[in-house]
């Protein structure tokens, strides 16, 4: 394949081009997007606003074709006078300005040395916040745990081509209730204009946690508007395999039914194994082990999943909190208390 | 341990979209590490901007 695509090449002439290539005096505030990833784009106005976003943890969400469709839409917005639709593509400011603003990244990038060791990345900015503002005695708030969430978590499956068009919706889903059809081109959501699929996270990711999201969409001729409805865990869908940073340094996961009747638990309680306690992690100096059954903590003993249970402990504790679990060992209850740090 | 969390999320990306892209070379077309200047040129010409962060 053409190392250049000839396309592309030529709309990257109709923009002003900036590559960042590490984020050190980068405005996090206006530049708020998915930084768990190690290539993304912001198409934006001379003004700061933000007429779109692109970029995916998947390499397989992304592509030149996409692209090129994405800085089409773009140029066609930024010829049009009315803004109106792009305002809330900025999000709130943060903070903190910048990501050596950031106290966790602060301490760890002061002596780093010369570059590159001394380079802020996009995925150090995302670790810098989360625990910056757990060190700053806050708790977590949802978007931590279920970081912009992908259409499939309404019931919807978009064209990688071009995201607008939606070419699935899953029955029963929130989608569904809506009378979103396939077809549909998604032209607006929360009140903002859609371009892409990262438009699309990127309203879900602020979207209250229960309560309604606004569709605009175009069907044929006919412009249509749906209420989606957001209910009660509508974010797990964004869960990650792996919590890292928001987790507790050890991995959970939940029991199967025979796993269960083997240790005696009864099915809608709590049972989640703990693995991957690392040794010098806040798991390990909390005194779990690996093979831990963890049965409640603070007394609930709800039948969670791993990010339930995260989810539970860290958007309800702050820093300093001590918090209780009674877990299972070798057929004994034993209760550890884990320090919010 | 959070720290060292940094090195352990994995190499992503779209090998076929960063060649596409051709900003592997500061000068003519991109500018690099320089959003002021990207935002400067932008108000000089009207020309939207692209910010590729990789």
């Amino acid at each position: 394949m053409a190392r250049d695509d000839k396309d592309l090449a030529e709309l990257r002439k109709k923009f002003v081009c900036v590559r960042v290539v590490q984020m050190k005096g980068v405005d996090v505030s206006l530049f708020q997007f998915n930084w768990n990833v190690m290539l993304y784009a912001v198409f934006m106005n001379a003004d700061g606003t933000i007429y779109a976003r692109y970029g995916s943890p998947d390499p397989k969400a992304l592509s030149t074709a996409a692209f090129r469709g994405t800085m089409e839409r773009v140029l066609e917005a930024h010829a049009k006078e009315d803004r109106s639709a792009f305002k809330g593509k900025r999000g709130e400011p943060l903070p903190w300005a910048t990501p050596e603003a950031m106290p966790v990244l602060a301490a760890r990038f002061k002596d780093a040395g010369a570059p590159p060791k001394s380079c802020i990345h996009c995925h150090h900015v995302w670790v810098g916040l989360i625990q910056s503002t757990v060190a700053d005695g806050k708790t977590m708030p949802a978007q931590f745990i279920w970081p912009y969430p992908k259409p499939e978590s309404l019931g919807l499956s978009l064209d990688l081509a071009d995201p607008r068009r939606v070419t699935a919706v899953a029955d029963g889903s929130a989608a569904a209730k809506a009378g979103a059809k396939p077809e549909d081109a998604i032209e607006r959501a929360g009140g903002q204009a859609i371009l892409t699929m990262q438009d699309l996270e990127w309203v879900l990711h602020h979207a209250p946690d229960k309560g309604e999201l606004a569709v605009d969409v175009r069907r044929g001729s006919e412009s249509v508007s749906l209420r989606v409805e957001l209910a009660e865990g509508w974010r797990r869908s964004a869960r990650r395999g792996v919590f890292g940073v928001v987790g507790f340094g050890m991995r959970l996961q939940a029991l199967t039914a025979d796993e269960r009747a083997k240790a005696g638990i009864a099915e809608g309680r709590m049972a989640l194994r703990a693995s991957n306690v690392g040794g010098r992690g806040p798991a390990a100096a909390a005194g779990f082990r690996n093979g831990d059954v963890i049965v409640s903590v603070e007394g609930r003993t709800d039948a969670w999943e791993d990010d339930q249970l995260v989810a539970f402990v860290r958007m309800n504790y702050a820093k300093g909190a001590k918090v209780k679990f009674e877990v299972r060992r070798s057929g004994e209850t034993v209760e550890i208390v884990y320090e919010i740090k | 341990m959070a720290l060292a969390l940094l090195a352990l999320l994995p190499q992503q990306g779209n090998d076929e979209l960063k060649k596409a892209l051709n900003d592997e070379v500061a000068g003519a077309e991109w500018i690099y590490d320089d959003v002021a200047a990207g935002i400067a040129a932008a108000k000089k010409d009207g020309r939207p901007i692209l910010v590729v962060f990789r």
